[in-house]
C-alpha cells in the first residue's frame, strides 16, 4: 500500500511539475479556456430573447460547460493518456514493471481534478463578466454530491471503455474528438433531458450518463427532472454500477489482448 | 527550389497522409456538421431559430453552417503554420529545414495549401446539399461564390498567420500558445458572432484581420445586402499584403533564434 502511495505520488509530482508548473500549464490553460468560454456561447446569445434574465443564461451556460469538462477530462486526461503512454513507451513499461496503472492514475486524478475545480472557477468569472454572475440555486446538496459521485463512476467506466478500445485498436485523435462532442449531447449531459426531442430523450435515458446530469441541473438549477428524484437516484446508481462492471471488463478483456497481439502504435495524432 | 516545387511537395505529403489515414478524411467531412449541429442544437434548446433570424436575418442552419466551414477553412491558414515548425521540431526535422536553402517564406505560404484544398472540398459535402435544401439549384450557385470566398479568406489569412506563427516561435515553442491563439481568432473572425454585434474593442482588433472583411462579405451575401460589397474583399487583399513585410521579418526571427540557440529536442 505504502508503494503504491509513493508510485503516485511520484507521478502526481512529476506531472505538477512538468505539465503545470514548469511549461506553465495552468496559465495558458485559463486563459484558453476563457475564451473558448466566449466562443462558445457568444453564438447561443443569438437565439436568445433580449428581454430573457442574463443570470439565467449564464446559469445554463455555466452547468453545460461543467458537465461537457468532466467528459473532457475522462476523454483526454484519462483515455487518450493511454495513447501517449503507448507513443512514449511508458505503457509496456508499466506492463513489464508489474506495477500496473493504477499508480499512474491515482497520480494524475488530483490533477485533472484541481484542475476542473479551478476551469469552474474561471466559468464562473467568465460568465459573470459577460452576462452577470450565473443564478445557481443549490437546492439540495445531497443530490449534488450524489450526482457528482455518480458522474465520476460513469466517467471511468467510459474512461475503461475508450481506453481499452484506444490500445487494443489504435483508434485517432480525430475519433476521440469527434465522440467527445457527440456523446455529452446524445446522452443528455448537457441540455434537460425534458427539452430533448423524443427519440433523443429516450435514447439518452437508455444510457448511465443522463441521470447524474439530471442530478445535477436539479441540485444546482433547481429544474425539475424528467422523473421523480428517487426513481433518478435509483436508476442512476444501478445503471452506473453495471456501466462500471461492464467497462471493467471490457478494459480487463482489451489488457489481455494487447499482452498477446502488443499494442498498436499510432505515429500520428 | 520554386513554389510550385515546394507545393508539390506539400501536395504529396498531406494527401498521402488523408489518404492512408481515412479517420482524418471522414473527421473533415463530419467536423461542419458537428460544429453547426452542436451550436444549433444549444440555441435551438436555450432560445428559438426565429430569434435568431430577428436578430441575425439568416435561417440559423444556413449561417451556422457557413460559420463552422469558414472557421475550419480559415483557421488552417494559422493552424498549420502554427503547427509545421512545433511538428518538425519533434520528428527531429526542423535542423535540416533551417539548414535547407528553402525560401522561408515561400514554404511558410505553401505549407496549407493542400489541406485549404481539401477542406474546399469539404465545401461541397456540407454548404452544397444544404443550400441546394433551403434554396434549390440556386442554392449550387450561391455555395459556389461562398467556397471561392471562403478560399479568398484562407488565402489571405496566410501573411497574417505566418507573421503571428513566426512571433510565438521566437517568444516560446510551446503548443500551449496554439489553444489561446486558435480560438481568438475564430472569435475574432466573426463568423460564429458577426462582427456588427461585437463590442468596439473587438471589432477594431477583427478589422485588422484581413479574413474578417471576407467573412462579412459573406454574412452580407447571406443577408441579401449587395451594396459596395467588392470593399470588403479588396480591403482584405491589400491587408494581406501589408502584411507580407512582416511575415518575412518574424521567420528570420524565427531563424536567427534557432541558428544562434539551437533546435531544442523533445
Amino acid at each position: 500500500m505504502l508503494r503504491l502511495i509513493r508510485r503516485a505520488y511520484a507521478v502526481f509530482k512529476s506531472y505538477a511539475l512538468s505539465d503545470l508548473v514548469r511549461s506553465k500549464g495552468f496559465i495558458y490553460g485559463f486563459i484558453s479556456f476563457s475564451i473558448w468560454i466566449v466562443l462558445f456561447m457568444s453564438p447561443l446569445t443569438l437565439f436568445i430573447d433580449q428581454t430573457a434574465d442574463p443570470q439565467t443564461v449564464a446559469a445554463y451556460g455555466f452547468t453545460a460547460i461543467l458537465i461537457f469538462m468532466f467528459y473532457g477530462a475522462a476523454t483526454w486526461d484519462w483515455a487518450a493518456e493511454l495513447r501517449w503512454m503507448i507513443n512514449d513507451g511508458r505503457l509496456e513499461y508499466y506492463i513489464v514493471s508489474g506495477s500496473g496503472f493504477l499508480p499512474h492514475y491515482l497520480g494524475i486524478l488530483p490533477i485533472s481534478l484541481i484542475w476542473l475545480a479551478m476551469t469552474m472557477l474561471f466559468n464562473y468569472v467568465v460568465l459573470s463578466i459577460l452576462w452577470g454572475p450565473p443564478l445557481l440555486v443549490f437546492t439540495d446538496i445531497t443530490m449534488l454530491v450524489y450526482g457528482f459521485i455518480l458522474l465520476l463512476i460513469n466517467l471511468v467506466a467510459y474512461a475503461l471503455i475508450l481506453g481499452g478500445t484506444v490500445v487494443s485498436s489504435g483508434v485517432s485523435g480525430f475519433v476521440i474528438e469527434i465522440l467527445g462532442f457527440i456523446l455529452p449531447v446524445a446522452t443528455g449531459g448537457l441540455t434537460p433531458l425534458s427539452k430533448l426531442p423524443r427519440p433523443l430523450q429516450t435514447f439518452a435515458l437508455l444510457t448511465p450518463f443522463s441521470y447524474p446530469a439530471e442530478m445535477l441541473r436539479y441540485s444546482i438549477l433547481g429544474w425539475t427532472p424528467i422523473m421523480d428524484v428517487w426513481q433518478l437516484i435509483v436508476r442512476g446508481i444501478l445503471s452506473a454500477l453495471v456501466f462500471l462492471l461492464i467497462s471493467l471488463a471490457y478494459f480487463r478483456y482489451q489488457l489481455k489482448k494487447i499482452l498477446k497481439e502488443g499494442v498498436r502504435v499510432t505515429a500520428l495524432w | 527550389m520554386k513554389l510550385h516545387t515546394i507545393l508539390r511537395a506539400e501536395f504529396s505529403l498531406v494527401y498521402g497522409e488523408i489518404f492512408r489515414r481515412k479517420s482524418a478524411l471522414a473527421a473533415m467531412i463530419i467536423y461542419p456538421y458537428l460544429f453547426a449541429g452542436f451550436t444549433l442544437f444549444f440555441g435551438y434548446t436555450i432560445g428559438s431559430p426565429q430569434l435568431f433570424i430577428e436578430r441575425v436575418g439568416v435561417e440559423p442552419t444556413i449561417f451556422m453552417i457557413t460559420a463552422s466551414n469558414i472557421v475550419m477553412s480559415i483557421i488552417t491558414a494559422v493552424d498549420d503554420v502554427l503547427w509545421r515548425p512545433l511538428h518538425d521540431m519533434y520528428v527531429g526535422t526542423l535542423p535540416y529545414i533551417i539548414a535547407s536553402p528553402i525560401n522561408k517564406l515561400e514554404l511558410f505560404i505553401a505549407i496549407p495549401i493542400p489541406r485549404l484544398s481539401l477542406l474546399l472540398m469539404t465545401g461541397f459535402t456540407s454548404i452544397a446539399p444544404i443550400y441546394t435544401l433551403y434554396y434549390g439549384m440556386n442554392g449550387i450557385v450561391l455555395a459556389l461564390a461562398i467556397i471561392s470566398l471562403i478560399a479568398l479568406g484562407a488565402l489571405t489569412m496566410s501573411t497574417l498567420g505566418i507573421v503571428i506563427a513566426g512571433l510565438i516561435h521566437t517568444i516560446g515553442e510551446s503548443w500551449r500558445i496554439l489553444n489561446i491563439v486558435r480560438p481568438l481568432i475564430m472569435v475574432l473572425l466573426g463568423a460564429y458572432y458577426p462582427r456588427m454585434f461585437m463590442p468596439l474593442s473587438a471589432y477594431i482588433v477583427s478589422f485588422l484581420i484581413p479574413s474578417s472583411h471576407v467573412v462579412e462579405t459573406i454574412h452580407r451575401i447571406l443577408l441579401g445586402s449587395i451594396d459596395n460589397l467588392y470593399l470588403f474583399p479588396i480591403l482584405a487583399i491589400i491587408l494581406a499584403f501589408t502584411y507580407i513585410p512582416g511575415s518575412r521579418r518574424s521567420l528570420l526571427y524565427w531563424e536567427k533564434k534557432k541558428v544562434s540557440e539551437g533546435v531544442k529536442t523533445y
